[in-house]
């Protein structure tokens, strides 16, 4: 759109103009900020908006600003507020299937041994298991 | 059965042992975990099951003692 105080083009998308500064007002005339200028020379220094000449057409802006993108944050992100490892549920699982995995393995190991109290004479035996009926 | 298992007790005397549980009234047998009787359970020097025949199966009782006797 057209900036009614420096009559450059401007994106629509700002609320200001690219060039002077001057607030835009969506739909309808716009209202100027107005300039109070300098009040202390050291830190109020504001360096006068670019003018274009009357018929000369102004540059374009960037791509950034122009989509408001020179607007996202740009610091750190945030991290997640509480991340699986720092929690003490899956360390607690993995104990608990260490125990388990430990414990099959000695009851395989004890069935393994075999019974020796049921030989005759230490010998290799065979086991009749019968009924009286 | 008990034929069988007499006569193959005396052919393998000496190198394998028979030991006669009745399956109703011995809590042993309860070790064993069986399905029904006879059962004949092979147990080598160290106690360890070695083969298991469930029913009246002379050729497998052969070989039972057989493989026993290897032990």
């Amino acid at each position: 759109m057209k900036c009614p105080d420096c009559s450059a083009e401007t994106s629509d998308m700002l609320a200001t103009c690219e060039w002077c500064g001057a607030r835009l007002v969506q739909g309808g005339p716009s209202q100027a900020i107005p300039y109070a200028g300098p009040t202390d020379p050291q830190t109020q220094y504001r360096q006068p908006a670019y003018q274009p000449a009357p018929g000369e057409i102004p540059p374009p802006p960037s791509d950034a600003s122009y989509h408001g993108y020179s607007q996202r944050p740009t610091g750190p992100q945030p991290k997640p507020k509480n991340p699986w490892y720092a929690t003490p549920v899956p360390y607690a699982i993995a104990i608990v299937a260490v125990l388990a995995i430990i414990a099959s393995v000695v009851v395989l190991h004890k069935e393994a041994k075999g019974n020796t109290a049921l030989l005759v004479n230490n010998l290799p035996t065979m086991i009749d298991l019968y009924t009286d009926t | 059965m008990t034929p069988v298992v007499d006569g193959l007790e005396q052919q393998y005397q000496g190198k394998v042992a028979v030991r006669r549980i009745n399956a109703n009234t011995d809590p042993t047998a309860q070790t064993f975990n069986i399905r029904g009787v006879p059962t004949f359970i092979f147990l080598d020097i160290d106690g360890k099951e070695i083969g298991r025949i469930e029913g009246g199966n002379q050729v497998g009782l052969e070989a039972g003692f057989r493989a026993a006797a290897k032990q």
